[in-house]
């Protein structure tokens, strides 16, 4: 992946509210759904839904760049 | 300062609105987040967003004044909360799904955890039938109703979690809030001090507003000072409500003991300017909900915090203030819900009031939460309510599996003198309390005994009534049919006719006369109407009426009863709908419908593990038995171990059930001569004690195990029992005593279009092993093959379509054996199971080894296994 990238996507997920940000760097990192859960202090059936936000507030981040 | 504009939820609210559109899978969101997060602005602005896409929709709002009123928060939808306990529910849920044009509803339900157990039981209604739309906030980390629970556990609801805002969408709301650029310094700090929590965000900036730390030079909004701010938002909603004058915290404090609390009386308890003060501020909002208005507390928090610091006595003199005012609109169109303002009564400085108490207490029972009604009850006889008082406090304690203290409650009340029909009601209502939640059926008698000895006329009718149900489920049913009959039936009230039904129900089911039972369940049903306990005693008559139907093989209209009570008890949460599982599956079973039957019956059993009414052994037999049949031998043994824990001597006219439940275990297990013997100790119990209907479908399993030898019984009891299944078992007998394969196979169809399949099963069995004995190859194959069609469509297994299916030339005993052989058992444990001697067991098996052409008992048992692989050694 290009340097360039990698920058964007950081500097993406360092706009996003906490909480996503950590979803998503725990989904990528390879991290069970369970602990995630347990990070995030979520319950499991939220999961689902609070990456699918996640990765959209992230999109619309990227995009403003 | 305006409404705050919604930032930084593009994303959640294209959640819910995906939800909302697609025809799918779930039926709405649940907001779960922090307190202030934003939840309740989130479910706004998406109720917005469906009325403007010609959504019909509807706000309710749990809260912790309102959570201890059954259906305190759907209050709107009542109108009239009194009525059949039954259609309660049902009028609610018509209310809020109707809509003009077919509309869409959206139901948002804000704090639903704060709902009462009514109110969410609507919800969980709502959502489980997809009546509505439903977006519920809840907040996180607090307990909530297992009904809102289960919304999302069950997949009901799409979970959205919702997270505090970033620190540039924090800014941007910032600077929206104030309407230009805020410095860099303010909106750091800020950011710092709320971290995305919208509410402490806008309480910060309210209270430095006002204080006017926030000001705007140089076209920036800066904050300015050195004000140490509390870092906690709790502590910072309390500074700023704190700062509010005292007469607008008593606006708060009245709104929060009674929220939602109605203008009417706000404006008679406080000052006009002072509720505008407090709307103003934001710490209350009005709502036109109603036709004068209600104001509710502007966030949870207010109250959360105020209720916390309030002293007792404030808040019962508040109550008190409410509720005095309430108590004089009372004879206004308007008047208040009755269980509201007893609640508010019961918590104030008020002197207590048995009136206002009774009367709530009664609507607490209708609306089914007997543990309120109970309290209720309970505070109206300790302010001196008299003796009706007391019959409803000890009919709440006694439906709470409190029967020791209702027994005590209705000993004082018999001893007195008591005027007509309170004392012959508390005399009933003690036999019952006595036979079954006690499980004394003696003493039972004996109040009944005592009583009709001092009684006569209209009481005596009543009392009569009491005593036909107990010799009927004393299994004497011609002598309960007497007595019903020399009953004036004019002379009962609601409650005494209910038992009269019930009585003549069980008698009549027994006595062989099924359809008599319709008209009189029918009118039982519209008795049941006029009062809660009815209602919930008329659920339970079901079960008769449709155990009636069952015996005399009236099986799809049994269906059909059963269905009609499953829906109706929809509506009903609590034990009625346990009921109504337990009728729906017995009707299953009856028609061998065997998922249906386990999945309800399994649930009857589990649920309200405490009960002592013997609901638990009625429920557990049939259960054993449908188990049994699916073949599930360690859960059917189990199942008919915890029958036999169960057992309940107000029960013993189901004696005969229980020991079919046994017979159909031991069947299970392989044991058909144990099966048999059963079966016939059962239609023995059945002939001695009059339950012709119940002999007949003893009988009935006997045949089913082998027995050859019923004809002659069965034709006598096929004169005497009404419906088409005693005409049809004495022709499945007269056919197996002539060794009739083409009759059989009659009696098969006509068993199948009666309903009860495994039975038609079985006869195709019986068809095919005479044809098979006689060399008629063709006819044995066609019934074998019918005879495996149904007994495979049940899912089920019988020891008959084991035989029919297993080519082995053996005799029935023999096949038992090597059954059991194959199970593990030794030579000395068959003897004991089938009480025959090692010496004939060993014959048995010599004799079946030749037969078969095997060498061992351990051969025989293999071949028995590869040719019978669903029998109870799998």
């Amino acid at each position: 992946m290009a340097r360039d990238n990698i920058d964007a996507f950081e500097a993406a997920l360092r706009q996003l509210p906490e909480a996503y940000s950590l979803a998503l760097r725990l989904k990528s990192a390879g991290v069970a759904d369970e602990v995630v859960c347990g990070y995030l202090h979520i319950e499991p059936e939220g999961l689902d839904t609070l990456l699918q936000v996640a990765l959209e507030k992230f999109d619309a981040e990227l995009h403003k760049r | 300062m305006q409404a705050w504009p919604l930032t930084g939820r593009a994303e959640e609210l294209e959640v819910i609105a995906d939800v909302l559109c697609a025809d799918g899978h779930y039926a709405g969101v649940v907001i779960a987040g922090a307190a202030g997060v934003g939840k309740t602005r989130l479910a706004r602005e998406a109720m917005s967003l469906a009325a403007r896409r010609g959504w019909a929709v509807r706000w309710v709002a749990g809260t912790i004044a309102a959570q201890s009123i059954p259906l305190g928060a759907c209050e709107q939808w009542a109108d009239r909360l009194a009525g059949d306990p039954l259609q309660l529910v049902g009028s609610v849920i018509a209310k809020v799904t109707a809509s003009p044009n077919g509309a869409p509803v959206l139901v948002v339900v804000d704090d639903a955890r704060l709902l009462d157990n009514l109110s969410a039981f609507v919800l969980h209604q709502l959502v489980q039938r997809r009546a509505a739309t439903v977006i519920a906030t809840i907040r996180t980390g607090a307990p909530a109703p297992d009904a809102v629970t289960a919304l999302w556990k069950d997949g009901h609801l799409r979970r959205l979690d919702l997270q505090p805002l970033s620190h540039g969408e924090s800014d941007a709301l910032l600077r929206s809030a104030l309407g230009g650029p805020v410095s860099t310094a303010c909106a750091e700090r800020m950011w710092r001090l709320t971290r995305g929590n919208v509410l402490f965000l806008h309480q910060l900036v309210s209270q430095e507003l006002h204080a006017q730390r926030l000001i705007t030079r140089d076209g920036q909004w800066q904050w300015e000072g050195t004000m140490q701010v509390s870092q906690s938002l709790v502590d910072l909603v309390d500074l700023r409500i704190g700062a509010a004058p005292e007469p607008v915290l008593e606006v708060i404090d009245l709104v929060a003991v009674a929220e939602p609390l109605e203008l009417t009386h706000l404006t008679a308890l406080a000052d006009a300017a002072v509720i505008e003060d407090a709307e103003r501020r934001g710490l209350i909002a009005v709502s036109r909900t109603k036709p004068n208005g209600v104001a509710r507390l502007g966030h949870p928090l207010y109250g959360e915090v105020r209720l916390a610091q309030a002293g007792q006595l404030r808040l019962e003199r508040l109550r008190g203030g409410i509720a005095r005012n309430m108590f004089a609109s009372n004879t206004t169109a308007d008047a208040p819900d009755p269980v509201r303002m007893a609640l508010l009564w019961l918590q104030s400085d008020l002197p207590p009031d048995h009136d206002v108490f009774t009367r709530a207490a009664q609507a607490a029972f209708e609306r089914l939460d007997v543990a309120l009604a109970q309290r209720l009850a309970e505070a109206a006889v300790g302010a001196g309510a008299g003796p009706d008082t007391e019959l409803l406090l000890a009919h709440t304690l006694s439906v709470l599996n409190r029967s020791a203290e209702a027994d005590l409650l209705l000993e004082s009340l018999t001893d007195r003198p008591l005027l007509e029909p309170v004392w012959s009601d508390a005399v009933n209502l003690r036999a019952i309390n006595l036979l079954w939640p006690m499980g004394h059926p003696e003493k039972s008698r004996n109040v009944i005994d005592d009583a009709l000895a001092s009684s006569s006329g209209a009481t005596s009718h009543s009392l009569l009534a009491c005593r036909a149900l107990q010799l009927a489920v004393e299994a004497l049913p011609a002598d309960a049919l007497r007595m019903c009959e020399s009953i004036d039936c004019g002379q009962l009230a609601a409650l005494p006719a209910l038992v009269l039904a019930w009585a003549q129900i069980i008698a009549l089911g027994e006595l062989g006369h099924p359809l008599q039972t319709g008209a009189i369940a029918e009118e039982a049903a519209r008795l049941a109407v006029a009062s809660p306990a009815a209602a919930l005693q008329a659920v339970l008559l079901v079960l008769y009426h449709t155990e009636a139907l069952i015996l005399g093989g009236y099986l799809p209209q049994a269906v059909a009863v059963a269905a009609r009570t499953y829906q109706q008890a929809a509506d009903v949460p609590g034990v009625a709908q346990s009921f109504a599982a337990a009728i729906s599956g017995i009707a299953a079973l009856g028609s061998g419908d065997l998922s249906t039957a386990v999945a309800g019956l399994r649930r009857a059993v589990s649920e309200f593990p405490d009960r002592t009414d013997g609901g638990l052994y009625h429920f557990g037999v049939s259960y054993a038995v449908a188990l049994a049949h699916t073949g599930d031998v360690d859960a059917a043994a189990e199942a008919l171990d915890q029958m036999r824990r169960n057992r309940h001597p107000g029960h013993r006219h189901i004696e005969s059930d229980s020991l079919l439940a046994a017979a159909w275990v031991a069947a299970a297990q392989g044991r058909t001569s144990q099966a048999h013997d059963l079966a016939r100790e059962a239609a023995e119990f059945a002939r001695t004690h009059g339950q012709h209907a119940r002999e007949v479908v003893s009988l009935q399993a006997a045949i089913q195990f082998g027995d050859q030898h019923t004809a002659a019984r069965l034709a006598e009891l096929a004169e005497l029992v009404d419906g088409p299944r005693a005409g049809l078992v004495a022709r499945w007998a007269a056919a197996l005593a002539d060794g009739d394969g083409d009759a059989l196979l009659a009696v098969s169809h006509d068993l199948e279009v009666m309903g009860d399949r495994i039975a038609a099963a079985d006869a195709a069995a019986h068809a095919s092993r005479i044809f098979h004995h006689r060399n008629r190859r063709g006819p044995a194959l066609t019934a074998s093959g019918r005879a495996d069609r149904l007994i495979t469509d049940c899912g089920a297994t019988t020891p008959a379509t084991q035989a029919a299916t297993t080519p082995l030339p053996l005799t029935d005993r023999e096949r038992e054996i090597a059954i059991l052989i194959s199970q593990g058992l030794s030579n000395i444990e068959i003897a004991q199971a089938l009480t025959l001697s090692v010496r004939t067991i060993e014959g048995h098996i010599y004799r079946a080894c030749v037969r078969v052409g095997t060498a061992t008992r351990t051969e025989l048992a293999h071949l028995t296994t590869q040719f019978a692989p669903r029998n109870g050694a799998s």
